[in-house]
């Protein structure tokens, strides 16, 4: 980056100042809201970046790779070989969905790295993800239902 | 600084003085009798924004600088002032403005691009901070501003890993409260906890006024305590261990319910106490301490 593209306004092209939403939330709507509500969440955060349209491909293929990878591993057999090591109840998907919940927020987590680190030093507060953290496990759970019932019908 | 000065630069030096020195009320006294004197002078009305800046009276702050600017459009120092107000009110974009203005005056200050650099960071813009603070430090190596925003870029990126940027900053400004204010942001990083706080203790006593340190130790202190000390994975590897904590807790859990039953159900109360504690603990010490 030569000195003139360096002086070029970055912040001009925010409608609002670049924040991101509190984590507890994205934890909480990745733990309960499964993909979606992980995809849902790091979307909020990729709105609040200006980059919503760059990264919301990149997270609903994010979260529709993790519902294939539990249709893969049912259809393989290994879901339930879990299940009965772990004494799960046929057909109980919970963990599964929160443990892939768990690892989309780490990938978006990853994506957007390098602002949840500037805002841990520069000491950025976070913007409360309540509105966010609602809608994302609203729609995860909703979505998390319609994929067990669908895979059952499907069993 | 006792002495009556016999002219405006007079006035703004005295007063300059005492800012250098935090009295900001012989400073405020020492500007009523200037400005009475002087009001339209660009220099004591710069100082008077100043002393409502630094007394947290930012509205009065701005609305002294923008009279100045009217007047005298190119005072660097006001725009600079002026800059570091509307970051404060979180008109992030304006601000930006006006820094690249200075910038575009002032090509080779690097205490220039150091402020912009930090701009970009508190506004999340990592890669741009880090460039700025490069360049600034193209222009004088030693600068304090680039120096702290490159140690702060590089704590971003290096986590708990050796930081070149912070150590060039502490050679350079052993003394500063900026250095400690970095190297403390990098030791809480890393989870080193008890470092961070003796540090900020050490530093507080420097500066025992100093509001940020005052909150900084308390919040060290409180992240420091015994009570604490169970939650230290979720402090240092934050929510990367809660997500192992749970996903691996309710694995185990179950492994135990279908091969040990015998110890499930201590191991699950067990948990569970350790769960709730972390979630409560952290905001109730808060309120207690």
């Amino acid at each position: 980056m030569d000195n003139e593209e360096l002086l070029k306004p970055t912040l001009s092209g925010y409608r609002q100042p670049p924040a991101l939403y509190n984590s507890t939330g994205f934890f909480l709507s990745a733990f309960i809201g499964g993909p979606v509500g992980a995809a849902i969440y790091g979307s909020a955060n990729a709105w609040r970046l200006g980059r919503l349209s760059k990264d919301l491909p990149l997270f609903v293929g994010i979260a529709a790779f993790a519902f294939l990878v539990i249709l893969e591993l049912d259809r393989q057999g290994v879901l339930g070989q879990l299940m009965a090591i772990l004494g799960v109840r046929n057909g109980n998907f919970g963990i599964f969905l929160r443990g892939l919940g768990l690892a989309c927020a780490g990938a978006i987590y990853f994506v957007h790295r390098g602002y949840f680190r500037a805002a841990t030093v520069s000491g950025v507060t976070p913007r409360p993800g309540w509105v966010p953290g609602i809608g994302a496990l609203l729609a995860g759970v909703a979505a998390n239902i319609a994929f067990v019932r669908w895979i059952l019908q499907h069993h | 600084m006792n002495d009556q000065p016999q002219n405006a630069a007079g006035f703004a030096a005295q007063i300059f003085y005492f800012i250098e020195r935090r009295r900001l009320a012989d400073a405020r006294r020492v500007l009523h009798e200037a400005l009475a004197l002087y009001p339209q002078d660009p220099d004591l009305l710069f100082h008077s924004a100043q002393v409502d800046w630094l007394s947290d009276l930012n509205q009065q702050a701005e609305s002294t600088l923008r009279q100045l600017l009217v007047q005298s459009p190119e005072h660097a120092p006001a725009r600079g002032l002026l800059a570091s107000l509307l970051a404060e009110r979180k008109e992030f974009a304006d601000a930006e403005l006006l820094l690249i203005g200075l910038l575009r005056e002032y090509p080779e200050n690097a205490e220039l691009y150091g402020r912009y650099s930090r701009l970009m960071l508190i506004t999340l813009h990592l890669d741009k901070a880090e460039q700025l603070a490069r360049e600034g430090l193209r222009y004088d190596p030693e600068d304090h501003e680039c120096l702290l925003a490159i140690a702060l870029c590089q704590t971003a990126r290096a986590g708990g890993r050796p930081n070149e940027g912070l150590a060039k900053l502490l050679q350079a400004h052993p003394e500063s409260l900026s250095a400690v204010h970095a190297l403390v942001v990098a030791l809480v990083d890393a989870g080193r906890m008890d470092e961070a706080h003796r540090l900020s203790q050490d530093a507080l006593r420097t500066d025992p006024a100093n509001e940020h340190l005052v909150s900084l130790v308390r919040e060290l202190r409180i992240q420091n305590h015994w009570s604490m000390k169970p939650l230290w994975p979720l402090q240092k590897w934050g929510w990367g261990a809660a997500a192992v904590m749970w996903i691996g807790g309710i694995v185990v859990l179950r492994g135990l319910a279908a091969n040990a039953p015998a110890i499930a159900g201590p191991a699950t109360w067990v948990w569970l106490g350790y769960c709730i504690y972390s979630w409560v603990w952290p905001s109730l010490i808060r309120r207690l301490m």
